[in-house]
């Protein structure tokens, strides 16, 4: 009876410390062992073949970059490429086991992209399509 | 994974590519805090209050950890893993600090409360380590904001705003109701606890928002909230060191100063500059000296606060034990009066048989003396209990006309039997008021019997009108009148004028303090005027109508 007034008396200490300890350890095994989640990067793009996003290299913007939007999930990135993705060839495609990965170019219609073809801009379909492709291509070359 | 385009910091957080005073700046606020409130927690494990100022540091120290990991960590799986909190602490420092409000006001926290409380953090709680909380990550920008829920964020943010609320509604209920002493500690907690607030959610609202729309270009900004905490901790200081709240005593100042000393100390391994480096170590050493100074005097005052406390602890009790001899004597006088009063009555009306002229001569003034013995009993007695609250006014429609009348005609023979001229003028006009016509006789009677005491010779005239809604009587004397210094303690406990002690050595100084209480207690309101000594006096009386 005692033990129970007691609960009564820090319901609201006790509860929040295991909610809160539970929180910690899901959220570590999720993250930090799992790697349950989804990883955004600029993925390489070549403005000749294909529409790609543009950044700057700097502040005054002397230099322009070419990318694309790639997410990928982050235990598959982390098989593929390690911690590390700069020189990551499997980070720029999407395999077909792959089943939360894409490649976004830019859409010239609603944003400021940089394009040689002007008109050869592809809907993300195409574009996943592209980097299933290109994955394969890598796969067969590396008898992965 | 790691975030390619930035330089991975040491122990965890220690990056070279991030503006260093911004960043670092937080960490000694932030170990001052947890200091002060683990010396706070140290001293009263057992008071809610305490238990409740550590975990709101420890939360904090929380936030101040997992923000500068955020910001300057490169590893996205611990940067994730991290990120997942920032809405579950958010809300968590919100609620405690309600929480500490209602222990800090002194208000029952019924389980009720605490499942209201759990209830809204159950929706941050439960979702944390969700993909409805954070989905992933982006290494690019090294930051998550892409893949943060904006429900959750939004939820944990207006739920530091509602805190805001809740408390200012909690703590202006209890200032109107408070004492003196209290209302300026409120002041005090609230000025702290919402700037605390305000500067926390306000800053973190501005980051992710304006950082969102693209007001911003990152929301670095939000590290300035996080001096929020010095400024709380700040003002529990104040607290503990003026108003002892805590019970915290000197061990609090300490505290305060040698976290003013770590923060200025810390400021050494950032700075680069040796003018910088020579100014800072002065600031440093002046801190200490003035520090052990500041340690001594409030020792000082801490030891003279409680001897004082204890002397008035003392008097107090000294006080009771007077009051409550006094109580016991007036009783015992007035009962041996009484009994005295009935044997002289007795040997006047021949209940113990016939008995001479003179005897009956004194009998008839053993009689008076006892009566007037009784009236002083009585007038000291009633005074007390006005003054204590005792009396329970039976408040019912009445005439105040009847009362004055009443008067009047009572004491109009023993005014005229000391050859005074007794006028009275009551005009017409609306005199029914809420009252308890016993005590208000009691008081008007009190009144009218001064001016007849203490007045010679010429004459006392009553006055009754009404106006603006209020009844205005006066009693005009032409007796031995006021002198200024007197005037300031008419109406007070035991208050006697000079000028009355020489004709009424008798007087006790609760006739008129008494007065003062009844009227009082009616919504009304009672003073004196007088040109000076023997020059008469007046005295008013202002009562408000029911109509």
């Amino acid at each position: 009876m005692r033990k129970i007034l007691n609960f009564r008396e820090h319901v609201f200490s006790y509860t929040l410390a295991a909610l809160f300890i539970f929180i910690v350890t899901v959220s570590y095994h999720r993250f930090m062992i799992s790697r349950d989640y989804l990883v955004g990067y600029e993925s390489e793009c070549d403005p000749l073949a294909q529409s790609c996003f543009t950044g700057c290299e700097d502040d005054k913007c002397s230099e322009i970059y070419y990318y694309a939007h790639a997410i990928k999930y982050a235990r598959d990135l982390h098989t593929q490429c390690g911690s590390d993705i700069t020189d990551c060839e499997a980070a720029r495609v999407c395999f077909p086991e792959e089943t939360r990965c894409s490649i976004t170019f830019c859409e010239p219609k609603e944003a400021d992209c940089e394009s040689i073809t002007p008109g050869s801009t592809t809907e993300d379909e195409e574009i996943n399509l592209k980097g299933l492709d290109l994955g394969q291509q890598i796969l067969s070359e590396n008898n992965l | 994974m790691i975030c390619y385009l930035f330089l991975e910091p040491s122990y965890l957080f220690f990056s070279p590519d991030v503006p260093a005073l911004l960043y670092y700046a937080q960490i000694p606020g932030t170990i001052f805090a947890l200091i002060l409130s683990f010396y706070i927690f140290w001293n009263g494990k057992d008071l809610l209050l305490n238990r409740l100022v550590l975990a709101i540091a420890t939360f904090f120290s929380l936030w101040t950890l997992t923000t500068l990991i955020a910001w300057t960590n490169i590893n996205a799986d611990f940067i994730s893993f991290v990120w997942s909190f920032f809405n579950v602490i958010l809300s968590i420092i919100a609620i405690l600090c309600v929480y500490f409000i209602y222990a800090f006001l002194k208000k029952e926290v019924s389980i009720k409360h605490k499942i209201f409380f759990l209830a809204f953090l159950a929706p941050v709680m439960l979702l944390a380590p969700t993909y409805f909380n954070v989905s992933g990550f982006d290494i690019a920008s090294c930051d998550a904001f892409n893949f943060e829920s904006f429900a959750l964020k939004t939820y944990s943010s207006s739920l530091g705003f509602f805190a805001m609320l809740w408390i200012l509604g909690l703590l202006i209920q209890a200032y109107r109701k408070s004492e003196p002493i209290f209302k300026k500690q409120i002041i005090l907690m609230g000025l702290g606890i919402e700037l605390f607030l305000f500067s926390f959610f306000g800053m973190e609202f501005v980051a992710t928002y304006f950082t969102r729309i693209g007001i911003l270009p990152d929301s670095q900004i939000e590290l300035y909230g996080l001096f929020g905490m010095v400024i709380f901790m700040i003002y529990i200081s104040i607290l503990m060191v003026r108003f002892g709240a805590f019970n915290s005593k000197l061990i609090a100042t300490q505290a305060l100063v040698w976290g003013i000393v770590a923060l200025i100390g810390s400021q050494f391994f950032f700075i680069k500059q040796s003018i910088n480096f020579i100014l800072n170590g002065i600031g440093f050493s002046a801190t200490i000296i003035l520090g052990q100074y500041l340690i001594k005097s409030v020792k000082r005052e801490i030891e003279q606060k409680e001897e004082l406390a204890k002397l008035n602890a003392d008097l107090k009790e000294v006080i009771e034990q007077r009051e409550s001899l006094v109580h016991l004597v007036t009783h015992k006088v007035k009962g041996s009066f009484t009994r005295s009063k009935y044997i002289f009555a007795g040997l006047l009306d021949g209940t113990f048989g016939p008995i001479s002229d003179d005897v009956k001569k004194y009998a008839q003034q053993g009689l008076e003396s006892d009566n007037t013995g009784i009236a002083t009993v009585d007038l000291v007695l009633n005074a007390d209990n006005l003054q204590k609250g005792n009396i329970k006014y039976d408040m019912k429609p009445i005439n105040f006309r009847e009362v004055v009348e009443k008067i009047i005609e009572e004491k109009k023979i023993p005014a005229e039997a000391k050859n005074l001229k007794f006028e009275s003028e009551i005009k017409d006009g609306v005199y029914s008021m809420s009252g308890d016509p016993i005590w208000l006789k009691e008081a008007i009677n009190n009144l009218v019997e001064n001016s007849i005491r203490y007045t010679k010779e010429g004459s006392v005239k009553v006055l009754l009108s009404d106006g603006d809604k209020k009844i205005h009587f006066s009693v005009k004397d032409t007796g031995v009148g006021i002198t200024d210094e007197d005037k300031k303690n008419l109406f007070t406990q035991g208050g006697r004028g000079k000028e009355s002690v020489k004709i009424n050595v008798d007087s006790t100084g609760y006739g008129l303090y008494s007065v003062k209480l009844i009227i009082e207690a009616h919504g009304g309101k009672t003073w004196a005027e007088s040109e000076g000594p023997g020059k008469g006096s007046t005295f008013f009386v202002e009562l408000p109508t029911t109509e």
